[in-house]
């Protein structure tokens, strides 16, 4: 009986930590993209996880950092048990306890102080892997420490002294009798450090280069991305991580004379036998260990010299990386095809050396956020050309960061200027009417992708009368069912939004003459009361929201788990291209108050360039690349956002708005006046730009895409904080965060 | 110079020195200095009078404490039957029970989510449960192993003495069986308290928004502010050194083996 409850509650146990990973092993074998319906078996998670070039590298750059750490710290651990067993008594009392600091320390502390330490205080660059390693080896090598010197404690004195009488030299001794001796104790420190290397989150992500991803940071942008074949893929890795670890464990402690025996003396012979093979695996570990020592040195040192290289930073998915299907061919009405099959910054090297006569090599990297940007080129990092968003471009630019566009790329009338022939006279106005220091943006960034801020929602769960607000998101009937993003520049405008609701809606407001200048005023409106009063709105909103989120599922936006989602044009657009394949419709608002219009552009760095015009001349031809019409398609279709880019007399882009959106029923279909993009304000209700479109995109797509005139009229461009609110406004978003201690006494 | 067997140790200390005690030293500089370089109290009096940081304090410490007693009551039971009950001290399943630490803890994270949003529908609903039990979840193995090794060195005879003289099961659990297992048990909880206070990953990836004190690190660092960073950290140090304390009282064997199981 007694034994019959214990067997019970181990299984319960059991069941407990390995239901969820069996639970999605067993999905990992079906096409289901969520846990619930087990949909037909499938091996395609195994095939992206395999195939996929990202996955791949980010496997094998996970294992052998795991090694090559897990070498250094058992080569520093283990020299440091055999030298404090011998050293004295006190002195070894105070190395333990430097010793305990990492174990007990939590990984976030230390992985702050090691990027405190070598990154803020000197200045060291992260893309050198240096802090990296540094940073997981010292929380590595204490394990090492701890598991080699009980190995020592139990070791025979005698035995070094009895090689010493013997006649080997001390060095000899302790490679020959000591090390074997240790063996069991050192291998485990190996496996020790490999596994709290692969497992570590924290250390890895504040001294990682931006580049570079680790298991656990790959895992958990995965998670917050809406890319659900790169979800499920995991799925498969976790399934193929578990069974290595379930064989590779079992094996060692069943098959019998496993590790632990090694360390047991037997006959000696036996002796004999072990300790060559001791010794063998000693010099194994050590040329493993040179060789991960050369492998960084090459990659740190293989700059090249003679061709030109250009160093672009773009967010990351936010260029077409082709490799189209078949079946994506965008072919117009006019015969005109359009495919992509390289990735664009490949397609740019070959077209820079058939046109320019030079050999280019781009350096691309992507980052997260602006802010990751910032965060990077602040840490010392170096960059050519970068798009970033409209604030932080107006924030480069005070800070005297960027170098001007050359007149010559202005010149509409080059062969190759494709971005002063082709760029919509709309977003040029913005661009030229928009100023920092008394200088235009127009100077220093080439836009290249546009939109605003809206709500996708649900229409079968939500009220599209309540969506013509956005204190939607405050509304208790959808408690725990809308999300708000987790930027706090986006939420501030929302709250200003709601905050100033009444007044920017009144007559008066609306039909001043100064109305578009009055309404930027108060988006951007930054004074302590102000701040005070968006916290109290953004912490209501807070508790009323499922989540902050960089990005809601949009499986939760199906079922209704999540009925709206405040959410950027473009991410709004690929949203309900996702949910329309699952056959759900989904729609996205605009709120009648106000909207956040935002750009991104391509901006030069001074740091970057260093006054090097062949670079200069570089950048301005990628630029320029970019905005070909084709290519302008071909991100468009890939990212799903706007380009700025209209085309002028070349009516690629005008087509493919027609491609996409054309109605087939034209009886039925309604007017939609897109002048103003093409051609100007002065041009909204034109003839030759207006599209007849399917009335259902009034609300869908095309609206996220090419906002009405109406809609544009109430956007208001957020221009950056300075220094001294930026620090009030960040306090007052962690504070939103943050756990209210008056929730307790309610 | 001669060769004496302590010198192998310089490279460690040297190595420890510069990369764990000097990090640490840094970060205390940072914390009680402002943006321009001047000594200032500012962090540390912003931290402890603002409601909502000393807030965030609270509720970790919740959190942590609620993780701790939920892996204590789990793994006790375990570690006890895995070292006393029918099966002997058998280490194929000790391993088996410990083993999940050798997967990546945000893929498991990610199939306990999975299979959470199935049952729960919401996870937004219940947020103080989810975040503890996916702590739980991921902490358990490291409560199991110190517990084991401490109740395996349990003398069976003086149980069973115990037992003679007269003792009823309960009084031999509580007299007996726990306080001698207090070595396992203390280095178990400096296992899980602390990450429990600090993985903010944990609670990112279950959908719960709520900050813990290593999230108000990571948003401090994300915006590039290293004073208030530094100043989180000197306060988790500083209770640190107060678990040590208390810990190394309770107990001289207070050396923590994470992740160190005798393969």
């Amino acid at each position: 009986m007694k034994k019959k409850l214990q067997c019970l509650w181990l299984a319960f146990v059991l069941a407990f930590l390995y239901l969820p990973i069996v639970i999605l092993m067993v999905y990992s074998f079906t096409k289901s993209t969520t846990i619930g319906a087990l949909r037909g078996f499938s091996l395609h998670n195994y095939a992206t996880l395999f195939t996929t070039d990202d996955l791949r590298a980010m496997i094998w750059g996970t294992i052998s950092l795991a090694v090559m750490v897990s070498m250094i710290s058992t080569l520093l651990g283990t020299l440091g048990a055999i030298g404090m067993f011998y050293s004295k008594k006190h002195v070894r009392t105070s190395v333990e306890m430097m010793n305990q600091i990492p174990v007990i320390n939590a990984d976030v502390v230390t992985g702050f102080s090691v990027c405190i330490l070598l990154i803020v205080f000197f200045n060291m660059d992260k893309d050198t892997y240096i802090p990296l390693v540094v940073g997981l080896t010292s929380l590595c090598t204490p394990f090492v420490y701890l598991s080699v010197m009980p190995r020592l404690k139990q070791m025979d004195p005698n035995l070094y002294e009895a090689a010493l009488d013997l006649g080997c030299t001390p060095f000899k001794a302790l490679r020959k009798v000591v090390l074997p001796e240790l063996f069991p104790g050192i291998l485990s420190g190996f496996m020790t450090s490999i596994t709290l290397t692969l497992d570590d989150y924290f250390i890895t992500t504040y001294t990682k280069p931006a580049v570079f991803d680790t298991i656990s940071t790959y895992v958990v942008n995965a998670t917050k991305g809406a890319q659900t074949e790169i979800k499920t893929a995991l799925w498969a890795l976790s399934t193929v991580i578990f069974v290595v670890v379930f064989v590779s464990v079992i094996a060692m402690n069943v098959i019998p004379g496993g590790i632990d025996s090694i360390g047991k003396k037997g006959s000696w012979k036996v002796y004999r036998r072990e300790h060559k093979k001791h010794a063998s695996a000693v010099k194994c570990l050590l040329v493993l260990f040179l060789l991960g020592i050369t492998m960084t040195c090459t990659a740190c040192g293989s700059e090249k010299k003679d061709t030109l290289v250009l160093r672009i930073a773009n967010c990351e998915e936010y260029i077409d990386e082709g490799d189209w299907g078949e079946d994506e061919l965008i072919e117009f009405d006019n015969g005109a095809e359009i495919i992509g099959e390289n990735s664009l910054v490949d397609d740019f090297c070959t077209w820079y050396e058939e046109t320019y006569g030079e050999k280019i090599e781009v350096e691309y990297s992507t980052y997260g956020t602006n802010e990751d940007l910032y965060n990077q080129l602040v840490l010392g990092n170096e960059f050519d050309l970068v798009c970033p968003s409209e604030y932080m471009v107006m924030k480069f630019m005070e800070e005297g960061r960027l170098a001007p566009y050359s007149e010559d790329f202005f010149d509409a009338q080059k062969e190759n200027n494709y971005y002063a022939k082709g760029v919509s006279p709309y977003i040029k106005s913005v661009f030229e009417n928009l100023s920092m220091g008394g200088e235009p943006i127009s100077k220093y960034g080439a836009g290249y992708m546009w939109g605003n801020m809206g709500l996708v929602y649900n229409p079968e769960y939500v009220d599209e009368e309540a969506l013509k607000h956005w204190d939607v998101l405050l509304n208790p009937d959808y408690s725990k069912r809308v999300t708000m993003k987790d930027g706090v520049r986006d939420s501030y405008f929302i709250a200003l939004g709601i905050l100033n609701a009444d007044k920017i809606q009144s007559k008066d407001f609306l039909e001043a003459e100064d109305y578009s200048e009055r309404l930027a005023d108060v988006m951007n409106d930054t004074s302590n009361e102000t701040i005070v009063k968006a916290e109290d709105i953004l912490s209501e909103m807070r508790k009323n929201a499922y989540s902050l989120e960089t990005d809601s599922g949009k499986a939760d936006m199906i079922t209704g788990k999540v009925v709206a989602n405040m959410q950027w044009s473009g991410d709004a657009v690929y949203t309900m291209d996702q949910a329309e394949e699952d056959g759900a419709e989904l729609c996205y608002a605009v709120p009648d108050e106000c909207t956040n219009l935002w750009f991104d552009a391509w901006v030069m760095l001074k740091d970057g360039l260093k006054e090097d015009l062949r670079k200069k001349q570089a950048a301005e031809a990628f630029v320029n690349f970019i905005s070909r019409p084709d290519n302008v398609v071909r991100n468009m279709y890939y990212i799903g956002y706007t380009s700025a880019i209209a085309g002028g007399d070349d009516d690629t882009v005008w087509q493919y708005l027609n491609y996409c959106y054309g109605a087939e029923d034209e009886e039925n279909a309604v007017e939609y006046p897109v002048g103003y993009f093409f051609k100007g304000f002065d041009y909204v209700d034109d003839e030759e730009y207006t599209l007849y479109v399917d009335e259902e995109q009034l609300h869908r797509q095309l609206y996220a895409q090419y906002p009405t005139p109406e809609t544009i009229k109430r956007s208001a461009v957020m221009k950056c904080y300075d220094k001294e609110a930026n620090e009030r406004i960040s306090q007052m978003w962690i504070n939103i965060r943050c756990y209210d201690m008056k929730d307790l006494f309610k | 110079m001669k060769f004496t067997r302590s010198k192998l140790a310089i490279p460690y200390i040297i190595y420890m020195i510069l990369f764990v005690v000097l990090p640490l030293l840094v970060v205390c500089y940072y914390a009680f200095t402002g943006k321009d370089g001047k000594l200032t109290m500012d962090n540390f009096r912003l931290f402890f009078t603002n409601g909502k940081t000393m807030g965030t304090l609270f509720y970790s410490v919740v959190i942590a404490f609620a993780t701790t007693m939920f892996c204590l009551i789990l793994a006790y039971p375990t570690a006890y039957i895995l070292a006393k009950g029918p099966f002997k001290r058998s280490d194929v399943l000790l391993v088996v029970f410990v083993m999940p630490m050798w997967i990546n803890f945000t893929l498991r994270i990610t199939a306990l989510k999975e299979v959470l949003s199935l049952l729960e529908g919401n996870l937004a609903y219940y947020p103080f449960f989810n975040t503890v039990l996916c702590m739980t979840y991921d902490f358990m193995p490291f409560m199991i192993m110190p517990l084991y090794n401490s109740l395996s060195k349990l003398d069976d005879n003086v149980i069973e003495a115990a037992a003679d003289l007269g003792a009823r099961p309960i009084q031999i659990l509580f007299k007996l069986v726990i306080p001698m297992s207090m070595p396992g048990i203390i280095s178990g909880v400096t296992m899980v308290f602390l990450p429990a206070m600090t993985n903010y990953v944990v609670l990112d990836m279950v959908y719960n928004s709520t900050f813990i004190m290593g999230s108000l690190i990571g948003s401090y660092f994300s915006s590039y502010d290293w004073h208030n960073g530094s100043m989180i950290s000197v306060i988790l140090l500083m209770l640190i050194v107060i678990i040590t304390a208390i810990s190394s009282r309770l107990t001289k064997d207070n050396q923590g083996k994470r992740g160190n199981v005798a393969i």
